[in-house]
């Protein structure tokens, strides 16, 4: 225990110490989750008012504004892990953009249905095809293509490989669909119910346990990427494991 | 001529989609799922040319945003395909 303390990040890209840290980091993310969730959501459901024109319906806010911004963030990390993997190659990192993908597409396909579900007594429509929208059926779309090239190919380097690069160029042209749609046009979507221009936020009331909830929702994203990142270090050993007593 | 613009655009992706799946013995499915997002932007104005043209409002904004499109994909675009078919050679 005489070692000197390594501070570097990247000692955190040796998967077995990768390991060791989530063990320890683990029970407590996923408890603080919990808690965030559980108070956000029943403060959101049960303790606030009901808008003055939207009835009870605005309280799908609590899942549909997390589960989007976690949906446009979960791609982020997974850019900045694929990033990781072709600079640096370390294992962990290319396993870590595996494991969020789905979880990302699940907060996707989240925020599309509480959108559609709130949009058809607000909007008298389930789908519109406005900026927002197509921009999220454009991410899906990138989620779904994301998983099945890693799903597709067998060799694991290979594929993070390709991977990371999709993952690279699908970034540029998410981003230019984003852009390109808000110029098509005009939107359905209300703008922001969150910015740090305080005056744009909704009321008080409802931006409190909104923002327990969003914590919430970090936090779970952290913890189950967490979760199936040691899952996937664990299949691929297994794997090694299982190839090496077939050469026996 | 918004197809003119386009087109470049949609076969230099076409080729960048075909470089990752050229490894798989079927992939045609995937390709066209993961070709299909890189497609919207330049659809989109496209689409959008024609559309203010028909209508006959200027599209020389739409037009440019493609003409940008379509310099970008060309430019960069290549070395992701050639990065992507050394992956696959290797």
């Amino acid at each position: 225990m005489k070692e000197p303390r390594v501070t570097s990040l990247w000692t955190y890209a040796n998967p077995k110490k990768f390991i060791e840290t989530t063990d320890k980091l683990l029970p407590w993310v996923a408890m603080l989750a919990l808690i965030c969730l559980v108070t956000g959501l029943i403060w959101g459901f049960f303790f606030t008012p009901d808008d003055y024109r939207q009835g009870a319906t605005v309280k799908i806010i609590y899942i549909h504004v997390p589960s989007a911004l976690m949906a446009i963030n979960a791609w982020l990390m997974m850019l900045v892990a694929s990033l990781v993997w072709i600079v640096r190659r370390h294992h962990v990192s290319a396993l870590a953009a595996r494991a969020a993908a789905p979880v990302g597409l699940v907060m996707t396909l989240i925020a599309l249905a509480t959108g559609a579900i709130w949009g058809q007594p607000m909007w008298g429509t389930w789908w519109a095809w406005d900026p927002r929208l197509t921009s999220f059926l454009v991410l899906t779309l990138f989620y779904f293509g994301y998983i099945a090239l890693w799903a597709a190919i067998e060799n694991d380097d290979t594929a993070a490989d390709l991977t990371s690069i999709l993952c690279l160029v699908g970034s540029v042209f998410a981003v230019l669909s984003r852009y390109a749609v808000n110029f098509w046009n005009q939107g359905l979507h209300q703008g922001a119910s969150l910015s740090l221009d305080e005056k744009e936020n909704v009321a008080d009331v409802f931006y409190h346990p909104l923002l327990v909830s969003i914590a919430g929702f970090v936090l779970l994203f952290i913890a189950l990427v967490l979760l199936r990142t040691r899952t996937e270090i664990r299949a691929r050993r297994t794997r090694a494991l299982l190839a090496r007593e077939r050469m026996n | 001529m918004s197809l003119l613009l386009g087109t470049p655009a949609l076969s230099v992706i076409g080729t960048f989609g075909a470089a990752l799946t050229v490894g798989l013995k079927r992939g045609g499915l995937l390709l066209s799922l993961l070709v299909l997002p890189l497609y919207v932007p330049t659809l989109i104005f496209g689409a959008e040319v024609a559309r203010r043209g028909m209508v006959g409002l200027e599209t020389t904004v739409p037009m440019l945003m493609l003409a940008g499109i379509t310099c970008g994909a060309i430019a960069l675009l290549p070395f992701a395909s050639a990065a992507v078919l050394r992956v696959n050679l290797r």
